[in-house]
């Protein structure tokens, strides 16, 4: 490691200063000890710089990146990797609710099991679950990929635009326009891609999830589904 | 016989006659909606904002200088009209010429020219224009000296680089127009860079979040706005903006998250597009919300250490200067800036009545078909509104509004728009007295609520008040 940044004693805008300061100053990797769940670390990294947290962190960590990487050995709060457009999140542990929230690009990875709301309003990331996800995971997608190996708590893909959603468990009850899709060859060949150098893999088979399209325009002879909808 | 008046009997003599009945519930524009939603199976959507008349400025009057007070000369004395807004903890508070700033309007419910002429406008006058729901467009940014980017919802658009060059930052809780609901963009709107620039499917009739993906709550709240901190390095402000409704705790909640300027949004707040049963019947007036929003601040002793900028209806010089007297520190004008664009303007008549609306009654801006290019997406549209043509509007438009703002603070006796104060105004119905606190014309009585005394007793206790709780 090049660098290394204490949290104890420091403020978090102290911490963030720190980091980018390093960062500004060519630091390929900066280990920060002593995390100890503290918010908003990590946030609008624009550099291309790997950062390692060495414990949990809590909310709106590693958010509103533009080519950062980040290594979370513990846990993570709410909204880890939101608003990221380029770069990465790996968290080993597991992670609150809003994981990756309207992400335009970039990738989150948490190898656990995530809260509520993982991958909402998604516009253009990726992100993986290695375990379960909570209720209404998806909701108002509309771009992107996120991959589910566990299973999913009802309202999955909920009012989804467009985009992809795999689950590799149990779907519960899929939300409003939320369809399934064919698997296909290319499907499976990026499921193996993002899932296997994590050593991740589906609890049961996967299942394609995508939006049915019928919530794009109003067309009163789709009414239950608009009066339905989550 | 003629007939018993009622069609029940009578004969040819009956039949002859047109009988007009004046329902009271079943008005004509009652029948109008009631068989239109039943063509269309939905709610219906349209413009601007409230068609209902509400408690608003106009109830009030001010109490220029005569024998007992002395005024400044109306047309010509120094009347300061600076506005500084997020000294609480921004490095670089905005710093304003005049009272005024235009309000978030998106890029997407407007063109391109439209936002681009406000903010070359806003700038020339010193005031600040504001992004909204779908991100900064690079002519809105290039033509905006000061400008303030909404972080909305929806988060579409949301842009850490853009966010970086703000001027400020403003987490959208909600707007006047429908507090409780998110925002709308039809489909008609939603052109290739529109939906590119929100991530959404070319043509999708857009229905935005009412909650942010990323956090809920009040105190969500201060985490996020720690996090804006953080991605600006405490540089800019961070507003809060709320749609009027229980405005006292949700000033008292936005202060205490840490904002530097409260933004109120009140019942009379405009829309591109808002269910037009949500403008009647949702949220509190424009003049109502702010007496709330002072008295939470007053209750926190964080009057004038947070700023308020209030927003919803502001029309005319008079708006600007009584909101400032009832506490606010700038207003904001959105709807209004419209208008001064040319909005219900009586040229391309007959695009207007392809839209079945005449000039001057015109509220058609969800469907992207604006007959002078304002709110429009439309190539064939938007070159009716030439950018330079709309900087010079709007910066005449608010210019005229700081002149008229400065009239009534000489009048007053004031040397700064900020000074005009209560004791400066009365009101002209007894349910202003009743929502501001201030006395009825004629009966130097407050009739307001137990916080009356506050605003307008003098010193000497010179202006009893007649509290509803009998204090």
């Amino acid at each position: 490691m090049d660098a290394v940044v204490d949290c104890a004693g420091l403020t978090t805008r102290e911490v963030n200063q720190a980091l980018k300061r390093l960062a500004a100053e060519g630091a390929g990797e900066i280990r920060v000890l002593h995390p100890a769940a503290r918010h908003c670390l990590g946030v609008a990294m624009f550099e291309a710089v790997r950062i390692r947290f060495e414990g949990s962190v809590g909310y709106l960590c590693c958010t509103l990146g533009d080519g950062a990487d980040f290594e979370v050995l513990g846990d993570a709060g709410w909204s880890i990797g939101a608003d990221m457009h380029a770069g990465s999140v790996l968290v080993h542990g597991g992670a609150g609710t809003n994981v990756g929230a309207s992400m335009k690009g970039g990738t989150v990875v948490v190898k656990g099991s995530v809260g509520t709301r993982a991958g909402i309003a998604n516009k253009g990331g990726t992100i993986v679950i290695g375990g379960d996800a909570g209720y209404m995971s998806g909701f108002m997608y509309q771009k992107g990929t996120m991959v589910i190996c566990g299973d999913v708590d009802a309202g999955i893909g909920d009012s989804m635009y467009a985009g992809d959603i795999y689950v590799g468990g149990d779907l519960g009850t899929p939300g409003s326009d939320c369809v399934e899709h064919e698997l296909t060859d290319a499907d499976a060949a990026l499921l193996a891609e993002l899932c296997e150098p994590h050593g991740l893999g589906p609890k049961r088979g996967w299942t394609k999830l995508g939006s049915g399209g019928r919530l794009h325009n109003f067309d009163r002879r789709e009414f239950a589904i608009w009066r339905e909808a989550m | 016989m003629s007939g018993n008046g009622d069609g029940t009997s009578g004969g040819e003599a009956i039949a002859a006659r047109r009988w007009l009945h004046h329902h009271a519930v079943w008005t004509p524009d009652v029948i109008q909606d009631i068989q239109l939603k039943a063509e269309l199976g939905r709610y219906r959507y349209r413009g601007m904002s409230t068609t209902r008349p509400v408690p608003n400025f106009d109830d009030l009057t001010f109490l220029p200088c005569t024998l007992s007070r002395v005024p400044l000369e109306g047309y010509r004395e120094r009347c300061d009209t600076e506005t500084v807004l997020g000294t609480r903890f921004a490095e670089r508070p905005v710093r304003l010429k005049i009272p005024i700033i235009v309000c978030g309007m998106s890029f997407g419910a407007l063109s391109r020219n439209a936002k681009a002429g406000i903010g070359l406008g806003a700038s020339r006058a010193g005031s600040s224009t504001t992004t909204g729901d779908g991100g900064m467009h690079p002519m809105e940014r290039a033509n905006s000296e000061r400008l303030v980017y909404q972080i909305c919802p929806s988060h579409y658009g949301n842009d850490a680089h853009d966010m970086a060059s703000a001027d400020a930052v403003e987490i959208v809780v909600g707007q006047g127009a429908k507090p409780g609901t998110g925002g709308v963009l039809l489909g008609a709107k939603v052109s290739d860079e529109v939906a590119r620039m929100r991530d959404l499917p070319l043509g999708v009739d857009q229905r935005s979040p009412v909650r942010h993906p990323d956090f809920i709550g009040p105190a969500d709240l201060r985490l996020k706005i720690e996090q804006i901190r953080e991605a600006t390095d405490w540089q800019v402000p961070v507003y809060v903006k709320i749609g009027a409704a229980r405005t006292r705790d949700d000033v008292k909640l936005a202060a205490k998250a840490g904002a530097d300027v409260i933004v109120i949004d009140g019942m009379e707040g405009g829309s591109a597009a808002t269910p037009d049963i949500l403008y009647d019947h949702t949220g509190i007036p424009t003049m109502a919300a702010i007496c709330e929003a002072r008295r939470a601040l007053e209750d926190m002793g964080l009057l004038g250490e947070v700023q308020l900028v209030l927003q919803g209806g502001i029309k005319n010089g008079a708006d600007v200067a009584k909101a400032l007297a009832l506490g606010a520190d700038a207003v904001g004008v959105g709807s209004a800036v419209m208008i001064a664009l040319g909005c219900n303007s009586a040229n391309y008549i007959e695009d207007y009545h392809a839209l079945g609306v005449e000039p001057g009654h015109c509220a058609m801006c969800h469907t992207g078909q604006c007959p002078v290019g304002i709110t429009t997406q439309d190539e064939r549209l938007i070159p009716r509104l030439p950018v330079d043509v709309a900087a010079e509007r709007v910066e005449n438009f608010l210019n005229a509004l700081t002149l008229e703002c400065q009239m009534f603070a000489r009048a007053c006796g004031k040397h700064d728009v900020h000074d005009l104060e209560p004791e400066d105004l009365r009101t002209l119905t007894l349910e202003a007295s009743m929502i501001t606190g201030i006395p009825l014309v004629g009966t130097d009585v407050a009739f307001g609520a137990p916080w009356a005394h506050r605003m307008h007793v003098d010193g000497a206790g010179h202006l009893p008040t007649a509290d509803i709780d009998g204090h």
